[in-house]
C-alpha cells in the first residue's frame, strides 16, 4: 500500500456544474486498489514508517464506499500479522519496532476481516498480550506513551482506549477483572488539556487543535464520561470553536487562521457529531468542498483542490460524506 | 541516481541498520548509516529508535548509568533528582528505580564525552529540524537528547545545553509562530530551568517564586508580550499567555488592587486591538478568556466565583483551585456587573463603527445573557432586607424592562448574524430558540 501522492489532483471536471458534482465511487475503489502495486516509486519505500496506517485508511475507506472486499482479505491478515510483536505490539511494517499508534491500525484491521483467530493461531492469547502491551505504556498520571521511547501524547490515549475497547478489555467490559488500565487517571488527563475556549490540545497548557479535540473527545466517549464531563455548556462552547473551524469554501480548518484541508471534514465533523452539534456546519458547503478535493477521473482524494491525492486524505474525505448522510456511503460511529 | 536505485540503497541501508543492531553491533559506522537514512526520511521512526540504541550504548561505553534507568519513559520529563547530585553524593551508589535515577557518576571524563556525543547529536538535528519543523519524531529525538543531558551531565553542564535550546526555539517561533511543536518544546524548556538546584541557577531571566522557587513566569510574559507586539494576530502567543497569568499574578503575591488593575489593563489592551482590527480572531479569543475572568461560575454565593453549591461534576477542591485561577477570584456581583456594562457598551459602539463584523454580534450575544443573569442576581442580593419593598419592586420592574429590551437587541443581532454568516445556521437557529423559549 503506497502511501505515495498522486498521481491524481483534486479538481473539478471539464465543464462540471457545483450541482453535478458526485462522488467517483469506482474510481476511488479502483485507486485504493492499485496502491499496492507502486512498489517501484521511490515513496512507496519512503512511506513504509506508515504502511500499516495506509492499509487501514484503505480498507475503512473501502468499507464505507461499500466494496469491503476489494482488497483479498488473507493478504491482509498475513501482513497484518507480520507486523506483530512478540510485546504484543505492532508496527508500521514488518522489522518496524512496535509502536501504539500502529498497533491500534492493525487491531481495527483485524476487526474489520474478522482477523483475531488467525491471531490467536500466530500468538496464544494474542488478544490479551495486546492489551498488556498498551496497558504498560501508561504513565503515573494518566497519559499514554507511544512506545519505550517515552514521547506523550493526547492521540496515544485514544489509541489506547479505543483498542482496548475493541479488544473487549477496558474496565467496564470485564468488570470482574482488576482493571488494567486506570481510565480515571486517563480521563483526568483529557480534562486537563482542555481549554477555556472549549478544545483541547496534545498536552495540558497546548493550544486547541481539531486533531486533538477530536482524540480528547473521542477518548471520554470510550470511557463513557463525554456528557457527565461537558454538560451542555461544555458542548455549546467546543461546538461553537469547531463551527468556526468551516470557511467560505465549505472546507474545514484545524484551528483559528490555518488553511482548510479535507481531513478536517472527519476530525471536526466526527467531534461535532459526538456532541450533538453536528447541524453547526453548512453541510452542502462542506459536501461541495470534499467533492471538488476528489480526482473524477483518476480516484483519490486530496487535501483541498489542486494538490495530489492521497489514501489518507481520501478516506477522510469519504467519512467526512459519511457523517454528513452523503447517499450511498456507509455509516460510521464517530467515536 | 536513479530513482529505483535509490530505493534499493535505502532498502538495503535499513537491513544492514536493523542486522546490526540486532547483532549489538553499535560502531561508528552504523550511527552514520542512521544520519544518512534519517536525512532521506526523518519520519522513520524505527531508525530514530536504532540511533538512540546505538547512542546509549556509546553513553555506556563512556562509563554512564546504570542501563535500566535510562530509557524509561519517565525520564522524557527532567526529574529534579537528576540534577541534584551535587546535594546528594551520597545517592551515587544507590540502585536506581524508575522515578529517580541514580545521580551521574562524578567522573567528569564519562560526562565530558555523554556531552560530545549529545552536542553531535543535536548539531545533526538542526538542518533536519530546520527543514521538517513539523515532524514529531525530530522534536521527540531532541527531547529525549535533552533528557539524556539532564540524567547523565552535571547541572551546569545540561543548564547551558537546555538555555541554548531556549534560544533555538525563540528563533523557531520567529519563523513560524504557530508551530505548536514549538510551545510545547519551550514548556518542556521551561520547566526544566525552573528545576532545582537552584543555587546553580544562574540564569538572570528567573525571577523569585516566593519559596526560594526560581521562575520564568515574567520572562515568558514578556517574552508573549514581545510575540503580540511583533504580530498582533499571533494566536499561540495570546494562547500562553493567557496560561501564564494566574501563576504569574500568584508569584507577584499581587494585591486585590494590584489583580483588578491588571485585569483593566489587559482589557484596555485588547480592546485597543479590537477597535484597530475587529476581524482579528486572536483578538476575539483573548478577549474571551479575560472575560472569562469576569462571568460567574456555578453556584450562587455573593461571589461571582462562589462554588460551595455547585452541582456540577467536579468536586469542590477543583472548583477552588479554578476560583484561585481566576485574575481576580473575589469579584463581586456589582464589579462584574459594572465590568461586563462597560465591555457591552464598548461592544455596542464598535458595532456602530463596523457593522459587518460577525465577531461582534456574536461576543454581544454571548455576553448579554451574562449580564441579564448578573442584575438579576444583585437584585436578588438587594432583597436580602436593604431595601424598602417599594423601591424593590421599582428595582425589579426596571430590571425586567431592561431584560425585554437586551431580549429584542439579541434577537436583531441574531438576524443579522444569519445574513453575515449563514455557514452557522444551525447555531444561530439553536440560540434564537432558547431565546424564544
Amino acid at each position: 500500500m503506497s502511501l505515495a501522492a498522486g498521481p491524481g489532483r483534486g479538481h473539478v471536471a471539464q465543464g462540471q456544474l457545483p450541482e453535478e458534482l458526485k462522488l467517483v465511487v469506482d474510481k476511488h475503489v479502483a485507486y485504493i486498489q492499485s496502491l499496492d502495486t507502486r512498489r517501484d516509486e521511490l515513496e512507496y519505500h519512503l512511506t513504509e514508517h506508515l504502511r500499516i496506517g495506509g492499509i487501514y485508511w484503505g480498507l475503512t475507506a473501502l468499507h464505507l464506499l461499500g466494496q469491503p472486499d476489494a482488497l483479498p482479505r488473507d493478504g491482509l491478515v498475513e501482513y497484518v500479522l507480520s507486523c506483530l510483536h512478540e510485546s504484543g505490539g505492532f508496527g508500521a511494517a514488518p522489522g518496524h519496532d512496535a509502536h501504539i499508534l500502529y498497533t491500534g491500525y492493525s487491531v481495527q484491521i483485524l476487526t474489520m476481516i474478522d482477523g483475531f483467530d488467525a491471531l490467536e493461531e500466530k500468538m496464544q492469547g494474542g488478544k490479551e498480550k495486546i492489551a498488556k502491551f498498551i496497558a504498560n505504556l501508561q504513565q503515573p498520571d494518566g497519559r499514554f506513551a507511544g512506545d519505550e521511547w517515552g514521547e506523550t501524547d493526547t492521540r496515544f490515549l485514544f489509541s489506547a482506549l479505543y483498542t482496548l475497547s475493541l479488544l473487549g478489555y477496558m474496565p467496564h467490559q470485564r468488570p470482574d477483572e482488576p482493571p488494567i488500565v486506570d481510565v480515571p487517571a486517563a480521563t483526568a488527563h483529557i480534562k486537563a488539556c482542555h481549554n477555556f475556549d472549549g478544545g483541547f490540545g496534545v498536552a495540558p497548557g497546548a493550544e486547541s487543535h481539531s486533531g486533538q479535540v477530536f482524540t480528547c473527545v473521542g477518548a471520554l466517549t470510550v470511557a463513557g464520561e463525554l456528557d457527565s464531563y461537558l454538560g451542555e455548556e461544555g458542548k455549546d462552547r467546543l461546538g461553537a470553536w469547531l463551527s468556526e473551524r468551516q470557511l467560505g469554501s465549505g472546507g474545514l480548518n484545524g484551528r483559528p487562521e490555518k488553511l482548510v484541508d479535507v481531513c478536517y471534514s472527519w476530525w471536526v465533523g466526527a467531534s461535532l457529531a459526538m456532541i450533538d452539534r453536528l447541524h453547526w456546519l453548512d453541510k452542502e458547503k462542506l459536501t461541495a468542498f470534499i467533492l471538488q478535493c476528489q480526482d473524477p477521473e483518476e480516484g483519490g482524494i486530496a487535501d483541498r483542490p489542486e494538490d495530489m491525492v492521497d489514501v489518507f486524505h481520501t478516506v477522510f474525505g469519504v467519512a467526512g460524506l459519511s457523517l454528513v448522510g452523503y447517499p450511498g456511503v456507509g455509516e460510521v460511529d464517530p467515536a | 541516481m536513479d530513482l529505483r536505485h535509490e530505493h534499493i540503497c535505502l532498502d538495503s541501508g535499513v537491513d544492514s541498520v536493523g542486522g546490526q543492531v540486532a547483532n549489538k553491533d553499535f560502531t561508528g559506522e552504523t550511527l552514520q548509516m542512521t544520519a544518512k537514512l534519517l536525512s532521506e526520511n526523518p519520519e522513520y521512526y524505527t531508525i530514530w529508535n536504532h540511533r538512540r540504541r546505538i547512542l546509549l550504548h556509546a553513553f555506556d561505553e563512556a562509563g554512564g548509568l546504570d542501563k535500566d534507568t535510562s530509557k524509561s519513559p519517565n525520564e522524557s520529563l527532567p526529574s529534579p533528582a537528576a540534577l541534584d547530585h551535587d546535594d546528594n553524593p551520597a545517592a551515587a551508589g544507590d540502585t536506581p528505580h524508575k522515578n529517580k535515577p541514580a545521580p551521574p557518576p562524578s567522573n567528569t571524563e564519562a560526562q565530558k564525552e555523554s556531552s560530545l556525543l549529545i552536542q553531535e547529536d543535536l548539531a545533526f538535528l538542526l538542518p533536519l529540524l530546520k527543514a521538517f519543523p513539523k515532524c514529531y519524531w525530530i522534536w521527540n529525538h531532541r527531547s529525549w537528547l535533552l533528557s539524556q543531558a539532564t540524567q547523565r551531565l552535571s547541572a551546569s553542564m545540561s543548564r547551558t545545553l537546555w538555555s541554548n535550546e531556549l534560544k533555538l526555539v525563540s528563533k523557531l517561533l520567529s519563523i513560524d509562530g504557530r508551530n505548536f511543536h514549538g510551545w510545547g518544546y519551550r514548556r518542556t524548556i521551561i520547566a526544566a530551568l525552573e528545576s532545582p538546584p537552584r543555587h546553580l541557577n544562574t540564569n538572570p531571566a528567573s525571577s523569585d517564586g516566593g519559596d526560594g522557587a526560581l521562575t520564568m513566569l515574567e520572562s515568558e510574559f514578556a517574552y508573549t508580550t514581545q510575540m503580540i507586539n511583533t504580530n498582533l494576530s499571533n494566536f499561540s502567543a495570546w494562547h500562553s499567555r493567557s496560561r501564564l497569568i494566574p501563576s504569574l499574578l500568584e508569584q507577584r503575591s499581587a494585591s486585590r488592587g494590584e489583580r483588578v488593575a491588571f485585569l483593566e489593563a489587559e482589557l484596555g489592551m485588547i480592546t485597543n486591538g479590537l477597535w484597530t482590527d475587529p476581524f482579528d480572531q486572536s483578538l476575539w479569543f483573548y478577549y474571551a478568556w479575560l472575560l472569562n475572568n469576569v462571568l460567574p461560575s456555578e453556584g450562587g454565593s455573593e461571589n461571582v466565583s462562589g462554588n460551595s453549591d455547585s452541582n456540577n461534576n467536579s468536586s469542590s477542591s477543583s472548583s477552588s483551585s479554578e476560583q484561585k485561577r481566576r485574575i481576580v477570584p473575589d469579584l463581586s456581583v456589582q464589579e462584574a456587573t459594572d465590568m461586563l456594562s462597560c465591555e457591552i457598551g464598548n461592544l455596542k459602539d464598535l458595532l456602530d463603527d463596523t457593522r459587518d463584523c460577525k465577531y461582534i454580534y456574536v461576543a454581544l450575544l454571548t455576553y448579554t445573557p451574562h449580564l441579564i443573569s448578573l442584575r438579576g442576581r444583585r437584585v436578588g442580593e438587594s432583597r436580602g432586607g436593604l431595601m424598602a419593598e417599594g423601591d424593590e419592586l421599582t428595582a425589579g420592574r426596571e430590571e425586567r424592562n431592561e431584560d425585554v429590551d437586551d431580549k429584542e437587541a439579541m434577537r436583531a443581532w441574531l438576524d443579522e448574524l444569519m445574513k453575515l454568516d449563514p455557514l452557522r445556521r444551525g447555531r444561530w437557529i439553536d440560540i434564537r430558540k432558547g431565546l424564544d423559549s
